[in-house]
């Protein structure tokens, strides 16, 4: 949009937000001694934006921020811990995994006994670890003293 | 630190962690904004108190997609500017478009509402009068802008409108209003 295009209230308004390129600033600057009713635009202009800021603010009711904090679902701080509950799906998830868990002992426990008294409590410690503990490394057999003598120590 | 003098990334910070203070000093400071901005555009106080609550039970339930590195208010006012077009769009309120000749058929100012009552110059009861007859978009960017303070980049990021979109809304509401008071502005400038 060009100067001559605009009203000269559009020009006090963009003039006034900074929005005029510097030319038709200048223009409309030396406009607002000669322009019949740019000087009136310009100055009612600006007792809009002062209207527009004086208004006076709008305050809430008494007590409404109280009672918006109060229904809002927040932990007192002693009870954080008892607040913050497993989620409903992590304990899904986790009794799924006692009984994929418990399926597979069954499964075991008839199928494949224990070889060894080792292998027992290994079973045993699996069956009753917490879920999601890091597996504990299995102890790699020890080779017999004969082959360590014969053979030296196994190179890494 | 008293929690009136935190800082807004404080603030942030502790509503992020869940602090109950923390939360109900963010409540505390918001809810003018909030509820100024329900006022304006739903022109009514009962909704306004409803949208507030409305407001910060979202902010709260939605509080990790603020970006910590931007200013609060801004948040708010969005969360409070898309919860009011929500309200409005859901009851179908037609905007009207301004009408100068509507001014005459809007109850004289200074009768009930008490914020009218309180102006004492007739040309900012003429001015609320004049407001209530731009659409709720314009209201609401004339009250971030000049009551609320907000830059046109703030007003922007708060409404989502593109900054120059929301020069040009101001301006045409601006000009639409120099319209209708035109003879009150005149005196008033003067």
């Amino acid at each position: 949009m060009t100067e001559s295009s605009r009203t000269l209230e559009e020009l006090a308004e963009a003039y006034l937000d900074g929005d005029l390129p510097p030319g038709e600033a200048l223009a409309f600057e030396r406009d607002l001694a000669s322009r019949p009713g740019a000087a009136a635009a310009l100055s009612a202009a600006l007792a809009l934006r002062d209207l527009l800021v004086s208004l006076p603010p709008l305050a809430p009711p008494p007590g409404l921020a109280q009672r918006i904090a109060g229904s809002l679902p927040l932990r007192t701080p002693g009870k954080a811990s008892e607040a913050v509950g497993p989620s409903p799906l992590r304990a899904a998830l986790g009794g799924l995994g006692w009984a994929f868990r418990g399926t597979i002992l069954a499964t075991l426990g008839t199928a494949a006994p224990a070889a060894s008294a080792s292998a027992g409590m290994a079973q045993l410690r699996w069956a009753l670890g917490p879920l999601g503990a890091p597996a504990e490394p299995v102890p790699r057999a020890r080779r017999p003293l004969w082959r360590r003598a014969l053979f030296g120590r196994r190179a890494r | 630190m008293p929690l009136e003098s935190l800082s807004e990334a404080e603030l942030a910070r502790r509503c992020r962690r869940g602090d109950a203070d923390g939360w109900r000093e963010l409540v505390v400071r918001f809810t003018p904004l909030v509820y100024r901005l329900g006022v304006r555009m739903l022109r009514s106080e009962a909704e306004a108190e409803d949208v507030s609550q409305e407001v910060f039970l979202r902010m709260h339930r939605s509080f990790e997609a603020y970006d910590p590195t931007r200013p609060l208010g801004p948040w708010v006012a969005r969360t409070a500017y898309h919860a009011c077009l929500r309200r409005l769009e859901g009851t179908a309120r037609i905007e009207r478009a301004g009408d100068p000749e509507a001014l005459d058929a809007v109850p004289d100012a200074g009768g009930k509402d008490p914020e009218k009552a309180a102006l004492s110059g007739e040309a900012s009861a003429l001015l609320l009068r004049a407001l209530e007859e731009l659409p709720a978009q314009d209201r609401a960017l004339l009250d971030l802008r000049y009551q609320e303070g907000l830059s046109d980049a703030e007003v922007s990021e708060a409404t989502g409108i593109p900054v120059g979109t929301v020069k040009t809304r101001i301006f045409r509401a601006r000009v639409r209003l120099r319209g209708w008071l035109e003879p009150a502005l005149g005196r008033h400038g003067t």
